[in-house]
């Protein structure tokens, strides 16, 4: 049964979400965590989780769930509790299926792995990947923030403009600008920097 | 230079899912074809990965901060309550009691004043070759058997010694002596009982009487062979008259 005061705590949560800001971010984490914690976990201890496995799983919960109320074309039909209850049970389906998979993999001849990718072409994706990380650490702050709702909470460019405080009718088009000058700097000045 | 930005913008709108299908076969049939172009397009591909995976890595991070703030620490804390009394604590406390009880018990135990008198009092009496007179070859083997604490093979001795008829009162005593070492306690009694019915060395054969009883726990008939220890019914030592009396105090009390 959902109370007038889970109705507000969940408004309030979602709301904390879509605030600018990693502190509002923390609290809506942390008014989640604990209240849903032994509901989430004794529910996969229940299905066959071990502890570890369930603590992961409810964390990779609350990150999907992060993902979807911070868009805000997201509308809440239930509680958050049972929301993320149903993300949940996805979640455990997808490691499950994960395990099944791996294990299929496991099973696979040495004569077939070989086939892969050769070690040449998986030695220059690593540096690419070693190469990246370096120049995503090295962004400035609002372009951090600014690839972060796009590519990590898939917001809307519209969204984006309002998280980064950009007004007036071309808002969302600045943000789209400020959003590939990130990309160009990281994807193309880092490529640069490591050529000279 | 201005290509590759064009190049960049156009993956980027193709990767935000921004371009219309005729534009996207475009893109994609210029990927099968120019290298530097599908080499701008997998650095891209791979910039968004590697954005999602550090956002990943942060939330996560940020979750496990949360989970040891809120559930991890809290149990720990509950369980660092040193002075909290669990039902295992209480356990361990009765079993730590229980067995310093025990421990007491058995180490200040009353100890039975009979035997703590026989300890304190009793030595084994070595064999006097002046009152034995000069030993013959068998008697001899006793003494030497006696004096090393091999009581076994001095019994034994004595009884081949004897069975002809021929004995001695000192023979008779270190036989006594040879019961009680081996615990004989009762034989050692008969034995030195029958001696009291001799005249000589009276107050030896009294002596390890009472001894014997001692160690038999017989407090009275101790007592009572320890006064007449103390009477002058026959010569007595007075160093041995001191023991006797100190005895009959230890006992009283």
């Amino acid at each position: 049964m959902t109370t007038q005061s889970n109705v507000e705590n969940d408004a309030k949560i979602i709301q904390l979400f879509r605030s600018e800001g990693t502190q509002a971010r923390e609290t809506a984490f942390q008014m989640l965590y604990k209240p849903l914690y032994q509901k989430a976990v004794g529910y996969l201890i229940n299905q066959g989780a071990s502890k570890d496995q369930a603590i992961s799983a409810y964390h990779i919960a609350l990150m999907r769930l992060e993902q979807k109320v911070a868009r805000d074309d997201f509308e809440l039909k239930s509680s958050l509790s049972s929301f993320l209850m149903g993300i949940l049970r996805l979640v455990w389906l997808e490691e499950k299926r994960k395990v099944f998979q791996y294990s299929d993999i496991e099973n696979t001849s040495a004569k077939n792995l070989a086939t892969e990718e050769s070690p040449l072409e998986e030695s220059e994706l690593d540096r690419l990947h070693r190469l990246l990380q370096q120049c995503l650490q090295q962004l400035g702050k609002d372009c951090k923030r600014i690839l972060f709702y796009k590519y990590w909470l898939n917001l809307s460019m519209t969204q984006i403009a309002t998280q980064m405080g950009y007004q007036g009718e071309k808002a969302a088009f600045t943000a789209a600008n400020k959003k590939n000058r990130c990309m160009k700097k990281l994807v193309l000045e880092c490529s640069e920097s490591n050529h000279k | 230079m201005k290509n590759i930005d064009q190049d960049f913008d156009l993956i980027q709108r193709y990767l935000d899912g921004a371009l219309d299908t005729d534009q996207q076969t475009t893109v994609e049939k210029r990927l099968q074809k120019e290298k530097d172009f599908a080499q701008l397009y997998n650095q891209s591909k791979t910039a968004v990965q590697i954005i999602q995976d550090d956002a990943e890595q942060a939330t996560m991070a940020l979750l496990q901060k949360l989970h040891r703030k809120e559930v991890a620490e809290p149990k720990l804390r509950k369980k660092d309550n040193v002075w909290r009394l669990t039902p295992r604590r209480l356990i361990s406390i009765a079993a730590t009691i229980g067995l310093v009880l025990v421990a007491g018990f058995y180490l200040f135990r009353p100890t039975d004043p009979s035997l703590s008198a026989f300890n304190n009092y009793y030595e084994t009496p070595t064999y006097d070759l002046q009152r034995g007179g000069e030993p013959s070859l068998e008697t001899s083997e006793i003494i030497s058997a006696y004096n090393n604490q091999d009581f076994e093979t001095a019994l034994a001795k004595i009884a081949e010694y004897e069975q002809d008829g021929t004995t001695n009162l000192d023979l008779q005593i270190y036989k006594a002596v040879c019961f009680l070492e081996l615990g004989n306690t009762q034989s050692a009694i008969d034995q030195l009982t029958t001696l009291t019915q001799q005249e000589e060395h009276l107050d030896e054969i009294y002596w390890l009487l009472a001894m014997a009883h001692l160690k038999n726990k017989d407090i009275d008939a101790a007592s009572q062979n320890l006064q007449i220890l103390q009477g002058d019914d026959f010569s007595v030592t007075l160093a041995r008259k001191l023991k006797a009396q100190n005895i009959l105090e230890e006992l009283e009390r």
